[in-house]
């Protein structure tokens, strides 16, 4: 009996499936080293060593009875989960219950940031298509500036399954590094004099927010959303689905647990199963550093339609009731640490400056504004593609 | 410019310009449902016994 029988997994084992074992143990190393979002990473970096060690039974299985080769649980996990986009979506209604909206309700102005801060998105499709991807390809690569999980692994799941990997790896890697993209930007972007704008007469900060105004306001954007773009309905829908859970006060049981039980659970099956993609004959290709450049484009875009987008709205507004432009970047989904950062940015700048307020409101809004994106692409991209 | 690229454009276009008519609907959203359901603190006791 040869080594090749013995040994099986080793005499198979190419150097591709080694970089793949590696940036596994990287992505594992991220997530309990530097915190870099551990919950997607971890799932993910086990998941990319489990299907990387050759004749993994986690993606292929011999039937013991037929002797036939049947899919590995990997696969099922994908073929019920994210082909079908369950696993995603079931996170949105995780995220539906972790949302408070009441913030935009005092500053419903800032919302619209929810919308410049998108703009990443689509320089980033225009950019990836202008580098020979097709647009559907296009499409998924530039939803990474979505700064949202879920959304780029519905829009990479339905248009480009293939990209879905590096797809994945690159949103959830941004949105951990967020700290470290916006900063640079808003700097380059800002001068001294704008950086110190205060906002305190935008918006009421301790205005208090009706209980029915909260309850409707989920079913409302759910049925106004569904009758404008019905392809986005099941993005906003699942979404709005756990915020009203969250805002009925009847359903406190149930809002604990989308917010614990069954994010933790999904979230755990989503990471490996992403994983699942990530076998080194598609996953160590050119492509794949390309995609995770183009994301890091996005980012920044993203970070300057927002501030560009503030820059613009202070043209028209007087003085003492202008906007601080580091809140536009906010825009981006990345809630709360993009509100964070910038939050901890005008302190730096001036440590009596409260901007946490509004950039909560304008990161609120661009969790809604990445969720619109996603069912705008959704919409638009088949009608052209 | 290859009519991919002339596609991604129009799509972007179309895109943020639809992202913005979106957050412009809710926000009015937002102020109508703040003005049909205006939040009202709850009464005291003691107004109630006045």
């Amino acid at each position: 009996m040869g080594f090749e029988q013995l040994m099986p997994a080793i005499a198979g084992m190419t150097w591709q499936d080694l970089v793949m074992i590696i940036i596994g143990l990287i992505l594992i190393y991220l997530a309990i080293a530097k915190n870099y979002e551990p919950t997607l990473l971890l799932p993910m970096g086990f998941g990319a060593i489990l299907v990387n060690i050759p004749l993994s039974s986690a993606i292929k299985q011999i039937d013991p009875v037929t002797g036939e080769a049947v899919e590995g649980v990997l696969n099922v996990f994908f073929d019920a989960g994210i082909a079908t986009e369950i696993f995603p979506l079931l996170i949105f209604v995780a995220i539906g219950a972790m949302i408070d909206f009441s913030p935009l309700f005092r500053s419903p102005s800032l919302l619209l940031f929810g919308a410049a801060a998108q703009f990443g998105i689509f320089m980033t499709m225009v950019l990836a298509s202008f580098l020979g991807y097709d647009l559907r390809e296009a499409a998924s690569i530039g939803i990474i500036g979505a700064a949202d999980g879920p959304t780029s692994i519905v829009v990479a799941s339905r248009f480009a399954p293939n990209l879905l990997g590096p797809i994945s790896v690159a949103a959830y890697s941004y949105m951990a590094l967020v700290p470290i993209i916006q900063p640079p930007v808003i700097r380059l972007l800002t001068s001294k004099k704008e950086r110190l704008i205060r906002m305190s007469g935008i918006g009421h900060a301790n205005k208090q927010i009706s209980k029915k105004a909260l309850i409707f306001f989920p079913i409302v954007v759910t049925i106004v959303a569904g009758i404008i773009a019905p392809s986005s309905l099941a993005l906003i829908g699942f979404l709005m689905f756990g915020n009203l859970i969250r805002e009925c006060g009847v359903l406190n049981k149930l809002s604990l647990s989308a917010q614990n039980e069954l994010a933790s659970l999904v979230t755990i099956l989503l990471g490996i199963t992403i994983a699942s993609t990530m076998t080194s004959d598609r996953f160590v290709r050119v492509d794949t550093l390309l995609i995770i450049a183009l994301g890091l484009f996005a980012f920044i875009f993203d970070t300057f339609g927002g501030v560009i987008f503030a820059k613009f709205l202070n043209l028209f507004r007087k003085e003492g009731n202008k906007i601080n432009p580091m809140v536009g970047a906010c825009g981006i989904s990345a809630f709360p640490m993009s509100a964070r950062v910038i939050h901890q940015m005008g302190q730096k700048e001036d440590p009596y400056n409260y901007l946490l307020m509004p950039a909560i409101s304008a990161n609120v809004g661009g969790q809604i504004g990445s969720v619109v994106a996603g069912g705008i692409i959704l919409t638009l991209v088949p009608l052209f593609a | 410019m290859t009519p991919t690229i002339e596609t991604a454009l129009l799509i972007a276009g179309i895109g943020m310009t639809g992202i913005f008519v979106f957050m412009a609907i809710f926000y009015l959203l937002i102020i109508g449902l703040d003005k049909l359901f205006p939040f009202i603190a709850p009464s005291s006791g003691d107004g109630e016994k006045k």
